[in-house]
């Protein structure tokens, strides 16, 4: 059960209402509602992680599913392997995410993709030992889309899990539409 | 020096180039434009929790500075010292911001959001007390508001200490906060 009552999206005014217009049906949507207006800054910033980032929707679902993890919010990681699926990533790769860069199916720039996200969200700063080999395969733009990443879901783990978001029934239509998803 | 080269602002796109040259001339931020499409959305969302917000504004830099203090990063306090002082806030109260709690220099208001702040940070989810305190202060929209501007600070010290941002060689001479809601009209 969530610490607080979700809010009545049917109630919100201005920019929250045009937000709540496109948004999936999702509880961590109705949670946000509380904010008012600012959910509007919030869902942007997420929007243009997920939509219109140059960085492969595989490496980022790993640094995002692993962020979730890492921070233990198991909301943030059903809903990402959800998203993993239907853009194509097999089961055995999605339970590699749990298991540690270490894992055999993850290709080089995966694991260092692992490795990258584990260092950043223990430790802050990514050793050079982690940040080197990476910023020479990603690039600087894609490297910084990616901490950008990383640090929107350590704070999005930080909301779920201390309002208690609660996962939505079996079977719940969420509406979640991103490029490269089956349906 | 930075791990990264600055971006060349002749190579971004237009309302990057745009915005980057009306924001405060500070070096996270002439990072930042080289983000690509979360440059000016991430301007956006901290101009809201800096400039839009109901929290009160001693309450929201004693919250970033904490943050700041507990990530280690040194460039974040800085700054944000530097907006606190502008603000009035006292050198010892701001220097309380990374000292123990509950301190006799903060509210009880203050003092129940620090211990949350520090909570929050350790363990992702506060335990259940200190979250009753703080929102027995705060109410729901505050709330909300704190936990984002947590999460904003973490992914900000995150930022600048992978990408090692050095300080300016001279501080800027304003809080930043004017500077930013101005950059941000127009970029809805």
């Amino acid at each position: 059960m969530a610490r607080i009552p979700y809010f009545d999206t049917a109630k919100a005014t201005g920019r929250a209402a045009k937000t709540y217009e496109k948004l999936p049906n999702l509880n961590i949507f109705r949670m946000l509602g509380h904010s008012g207006d600012m959910i509007d800054g919030f869902i942007k910033l997420g929007n243009e992680i997920l939509i219109h980032g140059d960085l492969d929707p595989v490496l980022r679902e790993i640094a995002i599913v692993r962020t979730g993890v890492l921070r233990g919010s198991k909301y943030e990681v059903y809903q990402h392997e959800e998203i993993s699926r239907k853009i194509g990533m097999s089961e055995e790769l999605i339970q590699a995410i749990h298991e540690g860069p270490d894992a055999k199916i993850f290709d080089e720039t995966q694991r260092q993709v692992m490795r990258f996200t584990d260092d950043v969200v223990k430790n802050t700063r990514a050793s050079d030992a982690t940040f080197n080999p990476l910023a020479e395969k990603l690039g600087y733009k894609q490297l910084q889309e990616l901490i950008i990443t990383i640090g929107f879901y350590t704070l999005v783990s930080n909301f779920l899990e201390t309002f208690d978001v609660d996962i939505e029934e079996p079977g719940h239509k969420s509406g979640v539409k991103l490029p490269g998803m089956q349906a | 020096m930075a791990r990264l080269p600055y971006p060349d602002p002749a190579t971004l796109p237009p309302a990057a180039r745009e915005l980057s040259a009306r924001l405060p001339q500070i070096n996270i931020f002439r990072m930042l434009a080289g983000s690509g499409p979360s440059f000016v959305p991430f301007m956006a969302l901290i101009n809201a929790y800096l400039n839009e917000g109901l929290l009160d504004a001693e309450l929201r830099e004693l919250v970033i500075l904490r943050v700041g203090h507990l990530c280690g990063s040194g460039y974040e306090q800085h700054q944000h010292r530097r907006v606190s002082r502008m603000l009035g806030m006292s050198p010892e109260r701001i220097a309380a911001a990374e000292g123990a709690l509950p301190s006799p220099l903060f509210s009880e208001a203050e003092n129940a959001v620090l211990a949350f702040t520090d909570d929050q940070v350790a363990n992702v989810k506060a335990g259940a007390a200190l979250f009753a305190e703080a929102r027995k202060h705060l109410g729901d929209a505050g709330m909300q508001e704190l936990v984002i501007i947590i999460g904003i600070y973490l992914l900000v010290c995150r930022y600048l200490e992978t990408f090692e941002i050095e300080l300016e060689e001279t501080d800027i001479a304003t809080s930043g906060l004017d500077e930013i809601r101005r950059s941000m009209e127009g970029h809805d």
